[in-house]
């Protein structure tokens, strides 16, 4: 981990406004649509009222898209390995810098509902739920984080946004079709030998999809020490280590050339 | 046999030994075809700088001189040949430490000030944090750059202020060998001069130097070696001695006119008529001189002033390098 990369990585998006801005509306939208609940419903004000941990998936977003893209598009990344920096130690500190980044800010902004919902009813102030929604953000953050890094790794800019939509477009096809193919196949049953390999094809896509972009573990599985999970902590290990194994080896095919083709 | 013989006969194997790094910049056969381009961009360039030395590098736009510096950057990968800097490969982290580099057109993150450029830099290089402050104002004020400018965006800088925080980066790491694309490139002259003198400075310093310019001039003043670029192959230049070049040179000298001798263009002609090949555009305060070294126009310039010609400007029109390279172009 370089120390060098995570701190300008953070100072970078300090630098940006845009991102700065669409940072604290995502802290404070949750916060108004909760206070607007609490005014309207009085039971709200019994129950901790914490977004959930999908919401990290929009932090990890706005912290990581174009991460390394952006670098190769200004073309500063070539000065970069004008250093002893090794391209793993690159893209670890990048994947780091950005998903620790995010967990802090999803976490935080998890914090002050919580202790919002707190001062409305104390009770809730040590709840496990709100411990659990907390590291599920953390897990979201570092796993979708590998994700992004491997994207925007492979095209250059904030393209990553673009392939990301792609797949995600794809997942909802696939998502569809799969629903289709669940139902009766009725006067398609003829077919059912070409059929039933290919939901068996689309189940797998989707499965692996959802890995993919809800890369997310329960604790309190976790905490019962629930070793039927362990296949789960293995998915997620895996996840983060291919994509970011990915990532080093794409960026090791890339040319950084100041000179023109 | 003596003891003394056989410690010299083993010092010599040592020395001759295929295993001992081998040091400067030493690139055999280089061959780079870009993705979908139909020429080779380098096509078996074969040179070597020893340790120390300066070496210029000449050529027609496209020649390959930047894709030659990029190969030795380790950021190309080439086709077949070999590089090794210190006997290490260019994409070994040791030999990284070694070089410093100055592309012909830096990128830089714009929202960063140029301090927090050359800190973050610094750090990258892995330099020491107790004296990061102290070398890279050290090295800012070597570029000359103002600072007030040190605080400021770098998106805010001009052509020339980038291209010094380049030069300042390229020393960060106290290199040993300085790779320069273009040093002086959108510099104003006041930045030539710094970059020239700042080249000089280097030299005495022991830093081996690569510089790729198309300022001539600069190279040839800065340079021991010129190695000409063509088609992606390496020519050395020898501009003592190359046949392909006339052997004189064209001086422009001017003197005020009317001064209290009354000297006029005819008194000149005929002082200095035994020494000059050929005098052209002779009037009245300026003429210029065809001589056959640099040496002669020290000894018309003596000449001159002692007859009491006030000389204000003694100047050399064309380099050899000059003269070489628009004849090999041509």
């Amino acid at each position: 981990m370089n120390k060098a990369i995570c701190a300008t990585t953070w100072r970078e998006f300090k630098a940006n406004k845009v991102r700065c801005s669409i940072l604290t509306l995502l802290v404070l939208l949750p916060l108004a649509f909760y206070t607007l609940i609490r005014l309207n419903w009085e039971y709200s004000l019994q129950v901790d009222m914490l977004t959930p941990p999908i919401i990290a998936l929009a932090y990890t977003l706005l912290w990581s898209v174009g991460v390394i893209g952006r670098e190769v598009q200004n073309g500063t990344i070539g000065l970069v390995f004008t250093r002893p920096i090794t391209i793993a130690n690159y893209v670890t500190s990048k994947w780091f810098a950005v998903s620790f980044a995010a967990a802090i800010c999803s976490v935080q902004a998890g914090v002050i509902e919580h202790l919002i919902s707190s001062f409305y009813n104390p009770s809730l102030l040590f709840s496990l739920e709100f411990f659990s929604n907390c590291c599920e953000r953390v897990f979201i953050c570092f796993g979708f984080a590998a994700v992004m890094v491997v994207l925007s790794s492979l095209v250059s800019g904030l393209k990553d946004i673009a392939v990301l939509a792609g797949f995600g477009l794809l997942w909802g096809i696939t998502a569809i079709v799969g629903g289709m193919l669940r139902s009766d196949l009725g006067h398609f049953n003829q077919y059912a030998n070409i059929i039933y390999p290919l939901k068996g094809l689309v189940d797998l896509f989707n499965a692996v999809m959802l890995q993919v972009f809800f890369p997310s573990l329960s604790i309190e599985p976790i905490l019962d020490l629930n070793f039927l999970y362990l296949p789960a902590i293995l998915n997620y290990g895996a996840l983060v280590t291919c994509c970011l194994a990915s990532s080093i080896f794409l960026l090791n095919r890339k040319e950084f050339s100041y000179a023109a083709d | 046999m003596p003891e003394t013989e056989a410690l010299q006969e083993s010092t010599d194997l040592l020395t001759l030994s295929p295993l001992a790094p081998v040091q400067g910049i030493v690139v055999t056969d280089l061959v780079k075809t870009y993705k979908g381009g139909k020429k080779r961009a380098l096509n078996g360039l074969s040179l070597s700088v020893a340790p120390g030395e300066a070496v210029g590098l000449v050529g027609p736009n496209g020649a390959g001189k930047t894709t030659f510096l990029s190969c030795l950057m380790g950021f190309l990968r080439y086709d077949s040949g070999n590089i090794e800097i210190d006997g290490l490969p260019p994409d070994c982290l040791e030999a990284r430490r070694l070089v410093g580099y100055l592309p012909e057109r830096l990128t830089f993150d714009r929202w960063m000030t140029g301090r927090d450029y050359m800190h973050y830099h610094h750090e990258l290089a892995g330099m020491p944090e107790s004296v990061r402050k102290y070398e890279c104002e050290e090295l800012l004020r070597r570029v000359e750059l103002d600072a007030a400018a040190w605080g400021q965006a770098v998106k805010k800088y001009s052509r020339g202020m980038l291209q010094r925080l380049g030069f300042a980066q390229a020393l960060l790491s106290k290199p040993k060998y300085l790779l320069l694309d273009e040093p002086a490139s959108g510099m104003d002259p006041g930045g030539v001069l710094v970059v020239r003198n700042l080249l000089k400075e280097l030299r005495k310093e022991g830093l081996t130097i690569i510089l790729n310019s198309h300022q001539l001039d600069q190279i040839e003043k800065v340079c021991d070696r010129v190695i000409m670029i063509e088609a992606g192959a390496a020519k050395p230049i020898d501009t003592a001695s190359d046949s392909a070049v006339d052997t004189t040179f064209d001086f422009c000298i001017k003197w005020l006119n009317g001064s209290h001798d009354g000297h006029r263009a005819e008194d000149l002609g005929a002082l200095v008529q035994r020494h000059v090949i050929a005098i052209k555009d002779l009037n009245d305060g300026q003429a210029i001189l065809t001589l056959h070294s640099d040496r002669e126009a020290a000894t018309i310039l003596k000449m001159m002033v002692q007859s009491g010609f006030e000389v204000h400007n003694l100047s050399l029109l064309e380099t050899r390098l000059e003269k070489l390279f628009a004849k090999k172009s041509s």
